[in-house]
């Protein structure tokens, strides 16, 4: 594979995902407004139980990372069912672009569009709730949040790929993938209140892993010698995704192609 | 009206809807599918109370029963409203159906309101599924006083108001097919913040309860604890009751209007089979 055209490829394809996606406004508002309006909900049954503020920091920060799973789930894993939707992926296939580069630049696009839409729940919810985070911990944070994007977004792109093999079904797994990954990656709550089993199965997932960590910064004031083994948890899942979602990609590729349902629709 | 041709055809849509929601796959699979969601979600909620438990020190068993009833019961109109509303959607973009919908059945608004039965019957089935779950998790168990026709009543209800809003919104998404999707989720996110979900509406800020009074949940999630639990006494039954069908029948008339006004405006504008090619 040509890594040049590799680049290239992962950079057409990242343009026209933060391109489109920031070419009507409205849209923005919608993906600001719409977590808002769940994490609201759960600030408030917060304060009406009484529950110490930092529960509140919990929570918003929760919502803005679930945004970038929601984005893995339906922006990346489902994104190749819609472009067997459309047709796109026919001329995906036939070009001699890189289907790793496709995607890579799919993730790029992905990353920048819902961090400005992560970004803007964390500032109007914390004006909203009057929430006050850690500054002084930010570098450690932001390392956190980069190591997990990039977990993340690995296990994207093996999401990815099961789409060329299924599609409707396929969707129905990307639905069956967000309740159960909000519940183990303490959404709405510190992952210390899961029994530890629970706190386990929690530790091989990187929302989980990242989440907890930029909670420990950004509320408890963690230092980064605090955050090494949730650095390395989630440099060691990256490596071990990356791998796995390449040789799946190639595997599904294959498998799709022999069984003829690469750009069979609706099944 | 023949009652019997009606009912055919509400057999039949619900067939077309059952057959749509299941038929990806293998029955077994399907179930648990159909409850992976509605499992992990009440879990989720439960482990809220669960981390105020153990932050404060203390348990609060009405406040558990108020958590776990309120999401519990969301099940019903959050399924019953995607049901409807997710059809134009559906149908228009990933099918390519509406035009065969609109040609074959006399009317599209009464076809929206039939593909939703299912919808509530599983979300129904759902709502008790989580309630056993989320009084587990939680460590409550309250002996239940259920009042079985308030139950039945505000299910009904429920089913007519819940419909008649995801009606009205379907007739907004007839025009527009890339806000489909995001006016059926805000519809149901908006029902969940001012409906008395999870904490009670008036501890909303002034602006936003009123819109709460003007939307039917909160009366509805009231009653529905109440009927499981006559001993939790949500103030005026009665008067819920009552304010409740004004709301309902404001809103069924609505949908009636609104839906056939929009629905000739967008022929007339010629937008009812134009796709955003998602």
């Amino acid at each position: 594979m040509s890594k040049w055209l590799f680049i290239r490829a992962a950079f057409a394809r990242a343009y026209v995902r933060i391109k489109g996606g920031n070419r009507e406004p409205s849209w923005i508002l919608w993906e600001v407004v719409l977590p808002l309006l769940m994490i609201s909900s759960v600030v408030y049954a917060y304060q009406s139980l009484k529950a110490p503020p930092e529960y509140i920091g919990f929570v918003i920060l929760g919502g803005a990372m679930m945004s970038f799973w929601f984005n893995v789930l339906w922006g990346m894993g489902s994104s190749l069912y819609w472009e067997k939707e459309t047709g796109n992926l026919e001329a995906f296939m036939t070009t001699p672009s890189p289907l790793e580069g496709l995607l890579l630049g799919m993730a790029i696009g992905g990353m920048v569009n819902t961090a400005t839409r992560a970004l803007s729940i964390i500032v109007m919810g914390s004006l909203f709730f009057n929430v006050k985070f850690e500054i002084l911990a930010l570098p450690s944070a932001l390392l956190i949040f980069l190591l997990t994007l990039l977990a993340l977004y690995t296990l994207g792109i093996g999401l990815a790929s099961l789409y060329l093999m299924y599609s409707r079904s396929g969707w129905r797994a990307s639905e069956l993938l967000q309740e159960p990954i909000m519940f183990i990656s303490g959404l709405y709550y510190p992952l210390s209140v899961l029994p530890t089993f629970l706190q386990i199965i929690a530790s091989l997932f990187p929302l989980a892993v990242g989440l907890d960590g930029i909670r420990k910064a950004l509320i408890y004031n963690a230092s980064l010698a605090e955050l090494g083994v949730h650095v390395l948890l989630l440099v060691m899942m990256s490596v071990i995704l990356a791998f796995t979602a390449r040789k799946l990609l190639r595997y599904m590729e294959w498998k799709a192609k022999i069984e003829g349902r690469l750009i069979l629709r609706w099944m | 009206m023949d009652v019997a041709k009606l009912l055919r055809r509400v057999y039949a849509i619900s067939w077309l809807s059952w057959q749509e929601l299941s038929n990806w796959t293998h029955p077994a699979i399907f179930m648990a599918y159909t409850l992976v969601r509605p499992i992990f979600g009440i879990l989720l909620y439960a482990y809220i109370y669960v981390a105020f438990a153990i932050s404060s020190g203390k348990a609060n068993p009405s406040a558990a029963f108020y958590l776990i009833t309120g999401v519990s019961f969301y099940n019903y109109i959050g399924n019953g409203i995607y049901g409807v509303v997710w059809v134009i959607h559906e149908e228009r973009d990933h099918y390519r159906l509406l035009k065969y919908t609109y040609v074959s059945y006399p009317s599209l608004q009464g076809y929206l309101a039939a593909r939703g039965l299912v919808h509530y019957v599983i979300g129904f089935i759902l709502s008790l599924v989580s309630i056993g779950i989320g009084f587990t998790v939680t460590g409550l168990s309250p002996s239940l006083q259920p009042n079985i026709p308030l139950l039945i009543v505000n299910l009904i209800v429920g089913m007519a108001w819940c419909t008649s809003i995801g009606i009205t919104v379907s007739s907004l998404s007839l025009f527009s097919s890339e806000y489909g999707p995001l006016i059926s989720e805000s519809v149901g996110g908006l029902l969940f913040l001012v409906g008395s979900v999870i904490f009670p509406a008036k501890e909303l800020p002034p602006w936003l309860y009123t819109l709460s009074e003007a939307l039917p949940m909160k009366e509805w999630m009231e009653l529905m604890r109440h009927s499981i639990n006559t001993s939790y006494v949500p103030g005026n039954v009665q008067g819920l009751l009552v304010s409740q069908l004004m709301k309902a029948l404001f809103y069924v008339t609505l949908s009636y209007v609104v839906f056939k006004a929009l629905d000739r405006l967008v022929r007339l504008k010629g937008g009812l089979e134009a796709t955003l090619e998602h």
